[in-house]
């Protein structure tokens, strides 16, 4: 297990080696820089000032391999928008708001979808079945700029239960949480139900009725964990979604994550900012990945002993 | 004193194309201490019979729509559900077909042995039922069970898990033991074991047990009573010497007859419809019986025997090793090696019919598959036609292929089911750029006349046909680019006996018509004693021992060989005549 986990660290190298590279480039490719702005810098001066202060004066293939240099040292440079500001800085003053936004989401997520699946699988094609896939097919089609939106009307204009905005008191993270999680949770309904079914006509489930064991225990005791395999892996992609922030909810609901700042670097060719989020970014995503094969391999003994 | 009697029993599914009558009035007793042995085609409703007894068909669509089964006073039928599940795993237990799927694979051994007592008794301490679980593994002969008892399923073989079952089937000491097919899945070998070991248990426990089987061989090994079920009907039933000496159903004669045996010489096996007639008149299908069948089958033995020149070979294998690493590091060299196939050598001449014959494991799959460059050889010569062929990479091999064709062993998962009868056939001829899509269109009819199939077939999909069916398609399949020389890979060992025969008597007619030469891998000697030529016994990666089959048979040399005659079920009358007393 912990050769797997250690070659599979090795490997992350090459691969965000080669995301940083491609990322690098197009960036460069793309037009603009980070000093042309809607009103234009006027004094030619200044703007050479500006980019000598941050090399983009130098040539590409250098500014790359400076680049380089730094990130192997976990320097990430200085944000060209925010002055003054280091990229790790923003990085790790917003992540923990988005982290704590994908907990919140993801328990929703789990609470809902798993909930909703298991009831759904226990009668198949009746009401009980129906009634949660239906709901579940509702909230993977409404998008959470349609969702946000509604949730706020209902509950913080109409009810007044909740702030519509912001990120200050513990209630504050309830509508975020059911917006983001909603989504979530209805994928993660239809996953649990497809793998429940799949379980429940398995060979090893009429056994355990023959032995005598009663609904609730074959359901708990021999169906559950092969029933969860699906969800689990799809939980990987899915919490490094969650936690490294959206965009569109933290928008909606003006949290300072860093979901916000991943697309506002974009917009502004903010170059390092942009570098240092798809980085991070890539780097939660191989980690969560890797925790989840884990927890796969943790979970089924066929797969443990290779 | 009868335990379990059941009356006029009908389990009937309720599907979208109509009424299925799986079980269709039945009745027959089991007597306290005695093996009842129900036999059975697959479909002929034997399993939904027993699960039926136990609460376990699925309602719906299933439905049992009337009947009485009376266990210790009480009526299994209508009892409510909590009275079943008191029942079920404390004094009716059971035991399944496939060892390998019906164990919990993600829960350690001593927790499934242990569950029936925790459910059944549940003041039990979790010592004492882990110490009567070890004493149960060592009595269905599971060596060391103080350490194995907390193994995984996948950490046993299909023997083993299948020694776990029937432990965890009498752990609480039941009255009624069903077993449902509890062989069907494993080597003849093994098989032997199994049945054994039942024996012995019950005497030992005095359990009365159900045995549920396709072949009429197993049951003359145990059963004391034989019911032979047909298209949701007992047929016949009575006590098992009787049932073999003087069988009055022309189905039970066709099912005696159509097992391979070692001591005959037919060459051309009996079928069930040599013997018995079916009419469907109104929706009810009358069995009658077919007048002539003895001479009948006498006749069809006197083919031409095919004249085999023995210094024309067609394939000679020379020293073949096939070994296959485990667990290569990233950095590390290879750790361990598997000898899969481990020295050998063989040739078959032009026409005739090799037998591989061993135990799963022993390396006869990977020995047809090398030849076929399926696997890459290791180390060793495979001339073909007098041309070496050994380790052709896929584009070398490609004008071989026309020429060598395999049949596998599993005809559900060796057809895909997104392709229609007609595409997966003609497929072959397309990848080998055989004629126009009308011409292969045409062929594929003929093929599937020849392999016995109807040509309106053509437009279905894999899973509207039967197993049987399904592996005639698979043959089809072979033929489709008239190759000289096919591997049958345990080709019919998924299969009933009764489907079984036909299949060979297939396999052996195109054989003739077609002059093919086979390679007939299998782990029943029975079978491949009917088909072969010559037999080469495998163990272990080696030929033990290789000759001319009847030889092999008659004057087995090596101790093994001698073991997988002795596996081969004994269904003679002296036999049971023997074991009764």
């Amino acid at each position: 297990m912990w050769k797997l986990i250690f070659f599979r660290l090795l490997k992350a190298i090459p691969v965000l080696f080669v995301i940083a590279t491609i990322t690098f480039f197009m960036l460069r490719l793309t037009p603009g820089g980070p000093f042309d702005r809607e009103k234009p810098i006027k004094d030619p001066e200044i703007k050479k000032q500006l980019e000598a202060h941050y090399g983009l004066d130098k040539s590409l293939s250098s500014q790359y391999f400076d680049f380089l240099g730094k990130l192997v040292v976990g320097d990430l440079g200085p944000s060209f928008k925010h002055s003054n500001r280091q990229v790790n800085e923003v990085i790790i003053k917003a992540f923990p708001v988005s982290a704590e936004l994908g907990l919140w989401s993801i328990m929703v997520a789990l609470a809902l979808g798993l909930t909703a699946g298991m009831v759904a699988s226990v009668k198949p094609n009746s009401i009980l079945d129906y009634t949660p896939m239906t709901l579940a097919m509702i909230g993977i089609c409404v998008p959470t700029f349609v969702m946000g939106p509604i949730l706020i009307l209902i509950f913080s204009l109409k009810l007044e239960w909740f702030n519509a905005s912001g990120w200050d008191q513990w209630s504050d993270r309830v509508l975020p949480a059911l917006t983001l999680g909603g989504v979530y949770a209805a994928y993660i309904a239809r996953l649990t139900r497809g793998g429940m079914l799949e379980v429940m006509s398995q060979d090893y489930i009429r056994t355990a009725r023959a032995k005598g064991a009663s609904e609730v225990r074959v359901l708990l005791k021999h169906a559950l964990r092969g029933g969860l395999m699906p969800v689990i892996a799809f939980l990987g992609p899915a919490v490094a979604g969650l936690i490294s922030g959206s965009f569109v909810v933290e928008t909606i609901f003006q949290i300072p994550g860093l979901g916000r700042h991943f697309v506002e670097a974009a917009f502004n060719r903010d170059y390092t900012m942009v570098m240092g989020t798809v980085l991070f970014f890539a780097a939660l995503i191989i980690l969560l990945n890797l925790l989840v094969d884990v927890l796969q391999i943790w979970l089924n003994p066929r797969l443990r002993t290779t | 004193m009868s335990y379990l009697k059941v009356e006029n029993l009908k389990t009937y599914f309720h599907t979208r194309n109509g009424v299925v009558k799986a079980v269709d009035d039945i009745s027959f007793s089991l007597k306290k201490g005695e093996v009842l042995g129900i036999v059975g085609e697959s479909g002929s409703g034997k399993s939904v019979t027993v699960h039926s007894l136990m609460g376990l068909v699925p309602q719906p669509p299933g439905k049992i729509e009337a009947g009485t089964a009376i266990f210790d006073g009480k009526n299994l039928l209508d009892a409510d559900k909590s009275l079943l599940r008191a029942l079920r795993g404390k004094r009716i237990a059971m035991i399944f077909q496939d060892p390998m799927t019906s164990l919990n694979p993600y829960l350690r051994i001593s927790e499934q042995l242990i569950e029936p007592l925790i459910i059944h008794e549940p003041e039990i301490a979790y010592k004492d039922a882990i110490s009567r679980a070890i004493e149960m593994l060592e009595k269905v002969g599971i060596d060391d069970a103080q350490k194995r008892i907390h193994s995984y399923p996948h950490e046993f073989s299909g023997g083993m898990r299948q020694r776990v079952m029937i432990a965890m089937a009498l752990i609480t000491e039941p009255e009624v033991l069903i077993a449902d097919e509890p062989t069907t899945a494993l080597d003849v070998t093994v098989q032997a074991q199994i049945l054994r070991l039942l024996k012995e248990l019950q005497d030992d426990l005095d359990v009365s047990v159900i045995f549920i089987t396709h072949d009429l061989g197993v049951i003359a090994e145990l059963a004391n009573q034989v019911g032979v079920m047909y298209r949701g009907k007992i047929v016949e039933q009575g006590e098992v010497l009787q049932i073999f000496e003087h069988p009055q159903h022309p189905y039970t004669k066709g099912l005696l007859a159509c097992r391979p045996r070692l001591e005959s010489t037919f060459k051309v096996l009996p079928t069930v419809s040599d013997y018995l007639e079916e009419n469907e008149v109104a929706g009810q299908f009358q069995l009658s019986e077919k007048p002539g069948a003895v001479d009948r089958i006498e006749a069809m033995q006197r083919v031409v025997s095919r004249e085999i020149d023995e210094s024309d070979f067609i394939l000679e294998v020379e020293n073949l090793k096939v070994h296959f690493t485990e667990r290569r590091g990233v950095f590390s060299g290879p750790e361990s090696w598997v000898k899969a196939v481990d020295g050998i050598s063989f040739t078959v001449p032009r026409g005739s019919t090799l037998g591989l014959v061993g135990e799963s494991g022993c390396g006869k799959t990977t020995t047809g598959r090398a030849i076929l460059n399926l696997v890459n050889p290791t180390s060793g010569m495979v001339k073909y036609n007098g041309e070496e062929i050994t380790g052709f990479d896929a584009a070398a091999m490609l004008p071989y292929r026309k020429q060598m064709q395999i049949v596998f062993q599993d005809p559900y998962s060796s057809l895909n089911p997104r392709l229609t009868i007609e595409q997966a056939l003609s497929e072959p001829m397309a990848v080998h750029q055989i004629g126009t899509k009308q011409d292969r269109r045409d062929r594929v009819v003929s093929l599937l006349e020849e392999v016995g199939l109807e040509s309106h077939f053509l437009r279905r999909y894999p899973h509207e046909f039967s197993g049987g069916q399904r592996q005639r398609i698979c043959v089809a399949r072979a033929l489709a680019l008239e190759p000289e020389f096919i591997v049958c890979d345990e080709a019919v060992s998924a299969m009933d006996v009764s489907v079984q025969a036909q299949v060979l008597n297939l396999l052996k007619e195109l054989q003739g018509k077609r002059s093919l030469t086979y390679i007939f891998i299998s782990h029943d000697l029975s079978v491949v004693k009917f088909m072969a030529d010559t037999i080469a016994v495998m163990r272990e990666g080696e030929i033990v021992e290789q000759g001319e089959a009847e030889n092999v048979y008659a004057n087995p040399i090596n101790e093994y060989t001698k073991n997988l005659i002795a596996a081969v079920p004994r269904d003679s009358t002296e036999f049971i005549r023997s074991r009764r007393a």
